[in-house]
């Protein structure tokens, strides 16, 4: 269900649509020729966190934009339209902090598996050093501990 | 007889892993089972990092990205922010940026040329194809004063006018450089070894290419015609002529054969943007005088460069005040290594090492 | 002519040393002391070879490379190699963990003492009236071969007791590649002692060598079986397999340092130039006079100067091949044409040609 049509700055027309019916809208663009995701973004708007679809095609000259908002941090993963959304979405989930339902193989991917917090939150403390060591195990140890640090 | 399935961890630090490549590979004798690249080793988050600088000062994270093609990433985010911030460019500016740009993609490709004869174990071309590079790198650097990180290309323009010397070398550089080149093509070309570990290996089908949306020429070398320079020409490429080399065979070697010919068309680029750089300012007057640090802006905007690796793109959300509220990079290369796995599968080790080597990561800019 | 052996002999009876101290077993003695100056000799020789090799080496690839190689340490960078040596002897020697101590050490030993046995073997031809031949038994080329063939054991040796996937990678491919390419090469040096059969011990390397004549010309199939099982024994590019910095980091020696990583890297060179003399030898009429009286040796060392520079512009110029292609050419297309060559010397001696 499209919640509302718009245009953005750089001419592009986007649309917003609500979590549920996020798969179905993104199905029926790729079936009228936007088979090109070119990028999956997220913004944080502190009160939610929007994700955004920029789509398009291999064959023919056309982009559309494609927002969802949401305030829970869970969403339907777009794994089953794309590949290339198994990468985007690891590091949305990495980066952001955002679940997406459905996604074969959910963890993050530029930060070490025992990260703390997700750093592109605006409330995400940056003055707060992490320093991250193996466990014999092979599994993460985070501390806050300068003495942890090299 | 017994498959035993043997884990081998290739990297972060392995001579031909292009760099902090990890790749956790399962082998059966020498035979891929599954190969998953672990990637993040140079992450810096430049994302994040963009939030908290004005405008400008952004730009010195794009320089750091692809640490091979700086003027292609700068050149990304300027326009992003252009659009952004409505900010006009003098004629003179956008041909120069358009040249600069062509002659870092031939630098890149030729950075890719010989590092590639390395990963097979061919030593000498490395060093043919970074003596032709080290004159590009010479005249960018009679441009900006830098040998590596340029910062040249600017918002509003570019950051200084080219010097009289420039125009000598550079036709040097044009009138040499396709011989040299063609010099460098027949060591690879009239070996046997080397057609035979390339042809036929790390196929990509055009189908699982647009899929894993992958972009440049990876993607031209798997038979689809896209170029964001023809169909969604920025600078002045509607205005020039070249072509955009393709294959249908999908292979490392036909990678091979279209980055090659894309050096050509490069430089053919490189030179008509060389011939049509008018006369005029070379930066915006405007902002000469205010200077940069007051361009803010409202709103969304994304803008698509072809990089050498891809489709090289910015997301800039601004909020109205001196800062990005949000900087999204698209990096090129982040995709078309998200391919390995179903391109190396069934291969041998050293196949994989080609196929890597062909997709030519640069981890500034995978792990941004 | 004067055998090298007796030489040593006469410069110890003029010395004066006396064995008849110890009794009867003064000659057994003497026979002993004989043989450790001559092994000496050929230690200090192939040490002294394996530095010119590599001076050679880096010069050369530094010329087709556009570069200017060693020029810093001493004259045209004459010391580079000792500065090296220095620098290598004096990094600390990492055991791993997970390696098996003894193995590991003992590694390097095996691949080393076998090359410098192996330059014993070799007929060096005439110098003025000197015969530079240290082994002159029945049996030399395939003493020689059985040398040559237990380098691979101590790669293998290496990287197994390193317990790292990656050396046991490369020592899998050394195991393999000495396999398939050892018997091409035994089969068309076979087809040289075939044709050979009617001048003497054929089997002997001092009695090949004695005849002049190039059996390249003869036996085209057989040189060139031979030239490639050859590149592919010493494991430098295009079948540095076993090492193949690329794709196994560094092979079977990638846990080694130091001293021990030195000798590895000594070994590889020498066997460069000991498969240019072995060459030499069998196909090219090795160390024989020609022209001059006692010219041999000279002639010996420029024939294996000229396939080492061979070898050498192979290693710079060529990309590695993959790992079952070059098997696949070993056993499906050198091994038969190896035996085509034995065939063809057997009809060559039996119709009488030769």
């Amino acid at each position: 269900m499209i919640i509302e049509r718009g245009k953005m700055k750089d001419g592009n027309e986007y649309i917003l649509v609500n979590p549920e019916s996020l798969i179905e809208e993104l199905k029926n663009l790729k079936e009228n020729g936007y088979n090109y995701l070119v990028l999956m973004s997220a913004v944080d708007y502190l009160k939610y966190r929007e994700v955004v679809y920029h789509l398009s095609s291999y064959n023919e000259e056309k982009m559309v934009v494609v927002k969802v908002r949401t305030s829970d941090d869970v969403l339907p993963s777009a794994t089953v339209l794309w590949d290339s959304a198994n990468w985007f979405e690891r590091e949305i989930y990495d980066l952001m902090g955002i679940k997406f339902n459905g996604h074969p193989d959910l963890k993050r991917i530029f930060l070490p598996e025992g990260w703390v917090g997700h750093p592109l939150r605006k409330d995400y403390d940056i003055s707060k050093e992490q320093f991250v060591n193996m466990n014999d195990d092979g599994t993460d140890r985070v501390s806050f501990d300068p003495k942890d640090g090299w | 007889m017994e498959e035993r399935i043997i884990d081998v961890n290739f990297g972060p630090q392995h001579p031909s892993t292009h760099g902090v490549l990890r790749l956790r590979v399962k082998l059966n004798g020498e035979t891929i089972v599954e190969a998953h690249p672990i990637i993040g080793y140079l992450h810096r988050n430049a994302e994040k990092l963009s939030e908290n600088k004005f405008y400008p000062s952004v730009l010195i994270f794009m320089d750091r990205l692809d640490y091979v093609s700086n003027h292609n990433m700068e050149l990304g985010y300027v326009l992003a922010v252009e659009k952004l911030a409505d900010i006009e460019v003098p004629e003179r500016a956008q041909w120069i940026r358009m040249m600069v740009v062509e002659l870092n993609r031939i630098a890149s490709h030729l950075v890719w040329l010989g590092t590639m004869g390395l990963d097979l174990g061919m030593i000498t071309p490395f060093f043919y194809t970074f003596r032709e590079r080290e004159k590009i790198v010479q005249m960018f650097e009679m441009l900006s004063g830098a040998r590596l990180t340029y910062n040249y290309i600017s918002i509003g323009g570019v950051y200084k006018d080219i010097p009289n010397e420039f125009k000598d070398k550079f036709l040097e550089f044009y009138n040499e450089f396709p011989k040299r080149l063609e010099e460098i093509q027949k060591i690879f070309d009239e070996n046997e070894i080397f057609i035979q570990r390339m042809k036929g290996i790390g196929y990509l089908s055009p189908e699982d290419a647009m899929s894993y949306s992958i972009t440049g020429p990876v993607l031209r070398a798997s038979g689809i015609k896209y170029d964001i320079r023809k169909k969604f020409p920025y600078l002045h490429y509607d205005k020039v002529e070249f072509e955009v080399p393709t294959s249908n065979e999908c292979d490392n070697y036909a990678r091979y054969k279209v980055r090659i010919e894309e050096m050509k068309q490069s430089l053919r680029i490189a030179k008509q943007a060389f011939d049509r750089i008018p006369e005029g300012e070379y930066f915006n007057p405007v902002y000469r005088k205010q200077g940069l640090l007051k361009i803010k802006g409202k709103g969304e905007v994304y803008s698509r460069t072809e990089s050498p690796r891809g489709e090289f793109g910015v997301y800039i959300v601004g909020d109205g005040t001196y800062r990005p509220y949000r900087v999204r990079i698209r990096s090129p290369a982040f995709h078309n290594l998200s391919a390995t796995n179903i391109m190396v599968k069934g291969l041998k080790i050293a196949d994989m090492i080609a196929t890597i080597s062909t997709l030519d990561p640069v981890f500034g800019e995978v792990d941004r | 002519m004067i055998n090298v052996l007796l030489f040593i002999e006469y410069i110890l009876k003029y010395l004066g040393i006396d064995f008849s101290v110890y009794g009867i077993y003064g000659q057994y003695v003497q026979e002993i002391l004989v043989y450790l100056i001559a092994s000496l000799l050929i230690l200090l020789a192939a040490s002294l070879t394996i530095i010119i090799v590599i001076y050679i080496f880096r010069k050369y690839m530094a010329d087709l490379q556009q570069r200017i190689g060693p020029n810093r340490v001493g004259p045209y960078g004459l010391l580079q190699l000792i500065a090296d040596a220095l620098k290598i002897f004096g990094k600390e020697d990492i055991i791993p963990d997970r390696a098996d101590p003894l193995l590991f050490r003992f590694a390097p030993y095996i691949v080393f003492t076998f090359l410098v046995l192996s330059y014993l073997v070799i007929p060096y031809g005439n110098l003025f009236g000197l015969d530079l031949t240290f082994v002159n038994v029945k049996y030399t080329l395939l003493l020689l071969i059985a040398f040559s063939a237990i380098a691979p054991i101590g790669e293998v040796i290496a990287g197994l007791s390193s317990g790292n996937k990656f050396s046991m990678l490369g020592a899998l491919r050394a195991a393999a590649q000495d396999l398939s390419y050892e018997i091409p090469m035994v089969i068309s040096a076979l087809g040289v002692v075939v044709l050979l059969s009617g001048y003497g011990d054929s089997l002997n390397l001092a009695n090949i060598a004695k005849y002049p004549w190039p059996l390249a010309i003869l036996e085209p199939i057989g040189f060139f079986v031979f030239f490639i099982a050859m590149v592919a024994k010493m494991a430098v590019v295009p079948f540095d397999l076993p090492e193949s910095e690329s794709e196994l980091v560094s092979g079977f020696n990638v846990e080694y340092s130091g001293l021990r990583f030195g000798i590895f890297y000594l070994g590889v060179f020498g066997s460069v130039f000991l498969a240019s003399l072995f060459i030499s030898v069998v196909y090219l009429g090795g160390g024989s006079d020609f022209i001059f009286y006692g010219s041999g040796y000279i002639w010996l060392l420029i024939k294996a100067f000229i396939f080492m520079f061979i070898f050498l512009t192979l290693w710079i110029a060529l990309p590695r091949i993959r790992v079952d292609k070059f098997m696949n050419f070993g056993w499906k297309i050198l091994l038969p044409l190896s035996l085509i060559n034995l065939v063809w010397s057997v009809m060559l001696v039996g119709l009488g040609v030769f």
